[in-house]
């Protein structure tokens, strides 16, 4: 089957109940990654993306959070294994590629040991084994010289390098979804653009599916293949990435699209405003404040209720079902 | 006259010997010159580590360059001190990328706000009071917020009070470092078109410092592209960036990613990073990385050509 | 992304800070007004009453001097704590010049103040100390003298390490380039930013230093008998520990919970004062 599910979520919430009410980072999350598919998702900090991630792998660090929901992996339950059980689950069969490449690794352990640890925690090879699939993962990334680099320490690698040797460790297991956290904003453009070039190259190579959290436009225009826009911890939009960037049918994600610069002096149209606090949130919708096109009937509009057509879903009262003409736009 | 005027400016910076380790040094900037007329704003682009922000620190006098002058307003700022640096301060001030560390925690905002006012104007606190809760509406604050603490903001409004300090003297130059790089996307619209809108309400001057090449094709009347210490195009009006020269320039514009899927380019998976310890004193800095080196590229540092009015490049290959 | 960290069991950590403040409150009371909460006057030496068990008009007993021993332990207060904080005042007063400026300026006065400050630590705190009592010779004032000269070069390194560390930031080039004077930088924001935790770090030292001050009685010195002292009271009481160890039981307990309710308010401080840094 070309077009299988790896990965899927039905009806995800995050929240956290801390003295001043229910911090709610996620609410009703619905997403399928498919294999060998990337699904961008969009959003802004503060939007619940992290903890959404976070919460996938099961490496939320407050104890307190609560997760209901489903997170299914290839029709296992992940909220039902045990601790034990979902570690071997993370590296082998969900990798995660992190922002900061520079404080991820040991600086005490060569790029070879980090290779041989994460492998040899999953099969059991020797270490020479392993050592061998480490090699051959570098050269996946097209890094001058792997041998001299698996004998290197972190801190003798600039940030790009580094984060290619992530790519690498992440893909060596060959796991079937890999998740990768804002993978390019900690190095500069020229880098960024190589670096997203060596991942999209493999991870269609290797059919895995990907779930590519940024905040850049750009970044998820050129390597998605599916986007969902994140705000306030609901997915307002979702649909193929075409579809998202030349009708983009929620007001958030037009004003999104209309607050990039585009190498012209064409005066912005910024979102004014702040995003709510995501404590108590309500389920009206958040976006209400901001909106340049809100209308009376948004303030009857609850989020649970999922507007659009069957590939584009849009989170957003001109949309629900019924409105024909809106409807009709979109199609 | 122009505002302010960079000659031929390098900074050195020089690491301790060890032992009998050898002595390492650093060419963050060199030989650079720049001119900022006033009422108008240079964007200065450059990836990490490419000495943009010492330039931005020398030109503030917060470093002393090894070599060249700064001449803002007529007067040589580096050479000048105390008193008449202090008299010169007024009219040149700063926003820091790093807004939460741009403030100090335990002062609240008008604290921060009136720093600037009690050092250069003796108002009474009623008046002082009345300037602070004047410059928050200007730069799109509530008037409640006066007497918050900087862990109440968002980071957006943080840069908000950064600027809003910047303004507080009506100063004729401000060093915008890097200042919506870690800002959301939305965020950094509305602080660019804020800074727009200040620049031309006061007459100021900016010199924008970034990487991000299209936030300064945005805001910028002129651009320099600075590599490695060195300037390697400078560029006035220019409508549009596909006229820059320069290899090293136009691979930034191929590495700016575009939200058109349709229009989606061949993303590159090739690997070419320079450390930025592989200085060569002979020859172009970017040779390595250059597909057009020449010979001549290995020999001597490419000087300054004139491609057209107002368009200067530092390249070989161009220009001749 | 906002994740909010619960303080661990805000209940107990109240409770021991109230049980400390009280302990401490009753210490000043001791030293303050000594002379009226005594039963009997600490210096009165009767030796028919000597080495007695608790009665109506001595009652923890008396010593081998027929010494009230609560009306020693009340007097003593003064000396025990009082001195340690007045060491532990001076102590921070001068690191907090010395460092300040040693950190801020930099350069040449910085080089030099460090290597005095690697000087005096190439030797170990209590050889230090006793050779400059054995200089000065023994006496309360002279082990002041000596403790504030020994302790206070970690404290300056200390206070030299933050101020390095908040002078990079970008609040004080700001500062700078809206003109401020040295002057005004280092008082109104890097001071505000350096002293709390100096602060908790002097409370939580106390302790030590109450310690170090009844250690260096019981080598006899500190203070110079019949003075009342903890050290000195532990001293006396050293040959007595089998047939009437009361004698050192009970200065014992008090340097303990002085040192103790000390670390306490120290705990509680520095989460108090880390909680409003956010």
């Amino acid at each position: 089957m070309k077009n299988e599910v790896v990965l899927k979520t039905d009806n995800l919430q995050v929240f956290l109940p801390n003295n001043q009410g229910i911090l709610r980072a996620v609410n009703g999350v619905d997403l399928e990654i498919k294999k060998g598919k990337i699904l961008g998702l969009v959003g802004e900090s503060g939007c619940g993306k992290s903890v959404m991630s976070l919460s996938l792998l099961g490496l939320l660090k407050n104890k307190e959070w609560k997760i209901e929901g489903e997170i299914e992996l290839r029709g296992k339950n992940l909220l039902s294994l045990s601790k034990e059980e979902m570690r071997k689950v993370r590296g082998k069969e969900m990798a995660m590629i992190m922002q900061n490449p520079m404080s991820v690794f040991d600086p005490l352990t060569t790029i070879g040991g980090h290779f041989v640890d994460t492998i040899q925690n999953h099969i059991k090879i020797t270490t020479k084994e392993a050592k061998k699939i480490a090699l051959e993962n570098l050269k996946k990334v097209s890094l001058p010289n792997p041998e001299k680099i698996m004998k290197q320490y972190p801190f003798q690698l600039s940030g790009g390098m580094l984060q290619r040797v992530m790519i690498a460790i992440a893909i060596a297991l060959n796991p079937a979804v890999l998740i990768a956290d804002e993978p390019t904003t900690a190095v500069d453009v020229t880098v960024q653009h190589q670096i997203l070039g060596q991942l999209k190259k493999l991870v269609k190579e290797h059919n895995t599916g990907v779930l590519l959290v940024s905040h850049d436009l750009g970044v998820i225009a050129q390597m998605a293949d599916e986007v969902a826009v994140m705000y306030c911890g609901y997915i307002v939009e979702k649909a193929p990435v075409e579809e998202l960037f030349r009708h983009p049918a929620h007001p958030y994600t037009k004003g999104l699209l209309s607050s990039r610069f585009q190498l012209t002096k064409r005066r912005l149209k910024p979102i004014e405003g702040q995003p709510p606090s995501l404590i108590n949130l309500s389920n009206q919708c958040p976006f209400l404040e901001r909106c340049n096109e809100a209308e009376e009937i948004c303030t009857k509009y609850r989020m649970d209720e999922i507007g659009g057509i069957k590939n584009h879903l849009v989170r957003c009262a001109k949309y629900v079902t019924g409105n024909e003409v809106m409807l009709h736009e979109l199609a | 006259m122009s505002l302010l005027k960079v000659e031929n400016v390098s900074k050195v910076y020089k690491s301790d010997r060890f032992l009998w380790g050898q002595q390492r040094i650093t060419e963050a900037v060199k030989n650079v010159d720049l001119i900022i007329e006033e009422g108008t704003c240079l964007g200065l682009v450059g990836e990490s580590g490419c000495g943009k922000s010492t330039l931005g620190k020398v030109i503030l006098g917060l470093l002393k360059p090894n070599e060249g002058e700064v001449i803002f307003q007529g007067k040589n700022f580096c050479k000048s001190n105390g008193r008449r640096q202090y008299g010169l301060r007024r009219d040149l001030q700063v926003v820091f990328q790093d807004y939460s560390s741009s403030v100090n925690p335990k002062h609240n905002v008008e604290k921060i706000i009136s720093e600037p006012i009690r050092n250069y104007l003796k108002l009474s606190p009623l008046e002082e009071k009345k300037k602070v809760l004047e410059l928050l509406e200007i730069v799109g604050l509530n008037q409640n917020d006066i007497k918050k603490y900087p862990h109440q903001f968002s980071g957006g409004q943080l840069q908000r009070i950064c600027i809003a300090k910047a303004i507080a003297l009506k100063p004729k130059l401000i060093v915008l470092d890097e200042a919506i790089s870690s800002l959301d996307v939305s965020v950094q619209a509305q602080i660019l078109n804020l800074l727009l809108s200040l620049k031309e309400q006061f007459h100021l001057s900016y010199l924008f410092i970034s990487h991000d090449i299209e936030a300064v094709s945005y805001i910028a009347d002129r651009v320099a592209i600075m590599y490695l210490g060195r300037i390697v195009e400078e560029a006035e009006n220019i409508k549009n960036l596909e006229e820059l020269k320069h290899p090293y320039s136009k691979k930034l514009l191929a590495s700016v990613l575009n939200p058109y899927p349709e229009e989606g380019k061949f993303l590159d998976s090739s690997f070419d990073e320079v450390s930025i310890s592989k200085q060569i004193s002979c020859g172009c800095n970017y040779i390595e990385r250059c597909e057009k080196a020449m010979e001549i590229c290995h020999q001597q540092v490419p000087t300054f050509n004139s491609v057209a009015e107002g368009h200067k490049i530092a390249c070989h290959c161009e220009g001749i | 992304m906002a994740i909010v960290i619960k303080k661990p069991n805000k209940f107990i950590r109240n409770h021991m800070v109230i049980f400390s403040s009280v302990i401490l409150l009753v210490m000043v009371c001791f030293s303050l007004l000594a002379p009226v909460i005594a039963p009997n006057h600490p210096e009165d030496v009767d030796l028919l009453q000597k080495l007695q068990g608790t009665s109506r008009d001595f009652p923890l007993g008396t010593d081998h001097l027929g010494r009230c021993i609560l009306s020693r332990l009340i007097y003593g207060t003064k000396v025990s704590v009082g001195t340690a904080v007045a060491v532990m005042l001076i102590t921070v007063s001068i690191s907090i010049v010395v460092g300040t400026i040693s950190g801020y300026k930099g350069g040449l006065i910085d080089d030099m103040i460090m290597r005095l400050c690697d000087m005096i630590m190439a030797f170990p705190n209590l050889v230090l100390t006793l050779v400059i009592i054995g200089m000065l010779g023994p006496g309360l004032r002279n082990l002041m003298i000596a403790m504030i000269l020994v302790h206070w070069v970690g404290y300056a390194r200390i206070i030299r390490g933050m101020v390095l560390s908040h002078k990079e930031k970008n609040f004080i080039l700001s500062a700078k380039v809206s003109g401020s004077s040295d002057f005004k930088i280092i008082f109104q924001h890097i001071l505000p930013n350096v002293l709390p935790q100096i602060i908790v770090l002097a409370t939580l030292d106390l302790g030590s230093v109450i310690l170090h001050i009844s250690g260096f009685s019981f080598l006899g010195l500190g203070i110079r008998p019949p003075d009342p002292e903890w050290g000195a009271m532990l001293n006396d009481g050293r040959q007595f520990i089998r047939s009437n160890p009361s004698l050192m039981i009970y200065p014992g307990i008090m340097i303990l919970m002085t040192v103790v309710s000390f670390n306490l308010l120290g705990d509680a401080l520095r989460d108090f004062l880390e909680e409003k840094n956010y």
